[in-house]
């Protein structure tokens, strides 16, 4: 540990700069909260019971704590991807790169000590969040729960939104971060461009949507196929970790003089997040093992490459070319009235041979150069 | 090794299947609650107030009806308010009759109140003159600038009415001609009382606060214990720093009435009024057999008492 004292201190520099965003991220995610709290309890005490409504005053106000997860998540991602950009600056740089090499660190010390810095950056002030959302949830319970008691959704309030459904959002949270930050790591060691290799990671990411979508467009898949049913899937998984479902909560209120009455009120809440929480898991621990793998490969002679891989240029030209062939159909079902499917296939190969072309030329940047040299 | 992981995905989404855990996202809950609420209170159909409300609309007086009450709320939430009449300038040709109508229906008691307000000459803009007359509040506020001097009249109405006569003869003596009750909400675990008064109602109805006023939340066990007090005052605009004495009385009243004895509130009072006249924070103690902190919120000051 004492060893690599300097090598922290070198990953830390610009790790900071990023942690000290996303402490103010959630300060200011856990300031919007307690404010809405705040709002809603002064208006519970300037203007009484009447104020609360199974709507206003219940499903709303617990609501916030769901809907400021999508912030959390989607800032925590523009950070993560900020600090794999900035963490590899000094890699990429070829002078730099040389020097680090001659440091008498080997190369996973190096790709461990900035993946322990990034997370331990992230997890830090995540725990802060953490905290912070647990105490405004039991804040608000407190406050509320004196409330929800004497009306007659008291149960409904219970069990809207409890602390293990917190508990399990924030987990869903983190691990959906580690996972992308993971993610778009890897891919700094498949593509030499860190800009280039941040927008491969996010074209990748989203390419098994974009084709099971798109394949269910061509297959006018219905509900009951099970193209339809892998899509619902991966729309669910892949689209944001935390990203939100409007859920219904349906009650009947037995009265004295009526014997039911139906209402029906929506929320917002976190769909699947088991399962989510196990998909981003395995997307991580995917994501950590290639690391592992990759960052001991030296590939000195193919640093001018785009993607020194030959197996990833491959792989990257083979997804060109699937995703290319397959934009041109959807954009000539979204533009045409009647749908001919003949046509559609034509324009499918038409895409693919273009893409293949264009993820050719991608995938061939910087080989150019060492050809000339040889000659 | 598959089955623990199938197992481990089933424990962690808590669903039997696949299917089942995709249907979630269409009804997450469906509950029946039963509500108690139509055995704790009755509303009163009150065909004198619409009648009253059919003849100002025909006497085309100056006036306005504040309908802020739902009859849903009855059966649904368990809330059920007050609604008011407002009339503005009650010496003016227009209102006068008005004023006739109303009297006709309140009685003497409503003529000598209105009559009082000859006394309300040597008051300031916004001040109020209020007092209940049987299930209505009635309220007079002088409205004064260098243009004009008038006296507006603001009426309104419980429509409320508790089932137990135990409960009902306590409420009235805890009401007294100071508060009336606005709001009573039922839960499984409690119910919830508001008592009003009338001017709180009318600021909340018609515009913002010129004057301290307040309401009371009594929390109370369904069998009848009052398990919290609660004493909301606004400050109003022109932050009064004097509790007015039928606020305090009616504190008083709660306050004895929850330790089953006569309780010396002037204390109490004195900690509010320093709290009035003082910044934000929380002061704490003890009066009778509850303990109270006075909390102080932009222009609200709340007192909460507590059974020790």
């Amino acid at each position: 540990m004492k060893r690599l004292k300097a090598l922290i201190k070198m990953e830390l520099r610009p790790a900071l700069l990023i942690g000290a965003y996303f402490l103010l991220v959630d300060l200011w995610i856990l300031l919007s909260i307690q404010g809405r709290i705040q709002n809603a309890w002064r208006g519970f005490l300037t203007n009484g019971i009447k104020s609360i409504s199974l709507y206003d005053g219940g499903i709303r106000v617990a609501d916030i704590f769901v809907e400021n997860m999508i912030y959390i998540m989607l800032l925590s991602i523009i950070g993560m991807i900020a600090l794999v950009y900035s963490s590899f600056k000094n890699d990429k740089s070829i002078e730099i790169g040389r020097f680090l090499k001659s440091l008498p660190y080997t190369m996973r010390e190096r790709c461990l000590t900035k993946m322990g810095v990034g997370i331990g950056t992230f997890t830090v002030t995540y725990i802060f969040y953490a905290v912070g959302m647990l105490a405004l949830h039991m804040s608000y319970l407190n406050k509320f729960s004196e409330v929800y008691e004497v009306t007659v959704f008291s149960e409904v309030y219970h069990q809207i939104f409890d602390r293990g459904e917190l508990i399990q959002g924030l987990i869903l949270v983190y691990i959906g971060c580690i996972a992308i930050y993971l993610f778009c790591m890897m891919f700094q060691y498949l593509v030499s461009n860190r800009l280039g290799g941040i927008i491969v990671a996010a074209l990748v990411y989203i390419s098994p949507l974009f084709i099971i979508n798109s394949i269910c467009g061509y297959m006018n898949a219905r509900y009951e196929n099970i193209i339809y049913k892998l899509a619902e899937w991966v729309n669910e998984l892949m689209i944001i970790p935390a990203y939100l479902s409007w859920g219904e909560v349906g009650i009947n209120v037995n009265t004295a003089t009526t014997i039911s009455r139906d209402t029906i009120e929506q929320y917002a809440y976190i769909n699947l997040m088991g399962y989510k929480i196990i998909f981003y898991g395995i997307i991580a621990l995917l994501s950590l093992m290639f690391i592992l793998k990759l960052c001991v490969v030296e590939r000195i002679e193919k640093s001018d490459y785009f993607i020194p891989s030959k197996c990833f240029r491959r792989i990257f030209v083979c997804g060109v070319t699937v995703c290319g062939g397959l934009l041109l159909g959807d954009i000539y079902f979204i533009y045409s009235n009647e749908t001919n499917m003949w046509i559609a296939y034509g324009l499918l190969i038409l895409g693919g041979l273009i893409s293949f072309l264009i993820a050719k030329k991608i995938a061939s940047i910087g080989m150019k150069k060492e050809k000339e040299v040889r000659i | 090794m598959k089955k623990i992981i199938i197992c481990l995905m089933l424990l962690l989404t808590g669903c039997q299947s696949v299917d089942h855990a995709m249907n979630t996202d269409k009804m997450k809950h469906s509950i029946t609650v039963n509500s108690q609420i139509e055995e704790t209170v009755t509303y009163i159909e009150d065909d004198e107030w619409k009648i009253l409300e059919e003849e100002l609309e025909r006497a085309d007086a100056w006036w306005y009806y504040i309908n802020n009450f739902n009859l849903e709320y009855l059966t649904d939430n368990g809330i059920a308010l007050v609604d008011g009449i407002f009339i503005e300038d009650i010496n003016a040709e227009q209102s006068k009759k008005a004023i006739e109508l109303i009297g006709a229906k309140l009685g003497k008691a409503f003529e000598d109140f209105i009559r009082s307000a000859d006394t309300l000459e040597t008051m300031e803009h916004g001040e109020i003159k209020e007092t209940i007359l049987g299930n209505y509040g009635v309220v007079l506020q002088k409205v004064k600038n260098s243009v004009y001097e008038r006296v507006d009249l603001y009426i309104c109405q419980s429509n409320l009415m508790l089932k137990s006569e135990k409960e009902r003869a306590w409420v009235e003596e805890i009401c007294g001609n100071d508060v009336l009750l606005s709001a009573v909400s039922q839960g499984a675990e409690g119910r919830l009382l508001e008592l009003s008064m009338p001017s709180y109602v009318m600021y909340e109805h018609l515009y913002g606060t010129p004057n301290i006023s307040a309401y009371y939340q009594v929390f109370k066990e369904n069998y009848g214990d009052v398990r919290k007090i609660r004493m909301v005052l606004n400050q109003g605009e022109n932050v009064e720093s004097k509790l007015p004495e039928n606020q305090g009385a009616v504190l008083k009243r709660l306050i004895s009435s929850a330790s089953d004895e006569e309780v010396e509130v002037s204390d109490l009072i004195k900690a509010i009024e320093s709290r009035l006249s003082g910044n934000s924070g929380v002061k704490k103690g003890t009066v009778g057999k509850l303990n109270y902190s006075i909390t102080k919120e932009g222009n609200l000051v709340i007192v909460e008492l507590d059974r020790n």
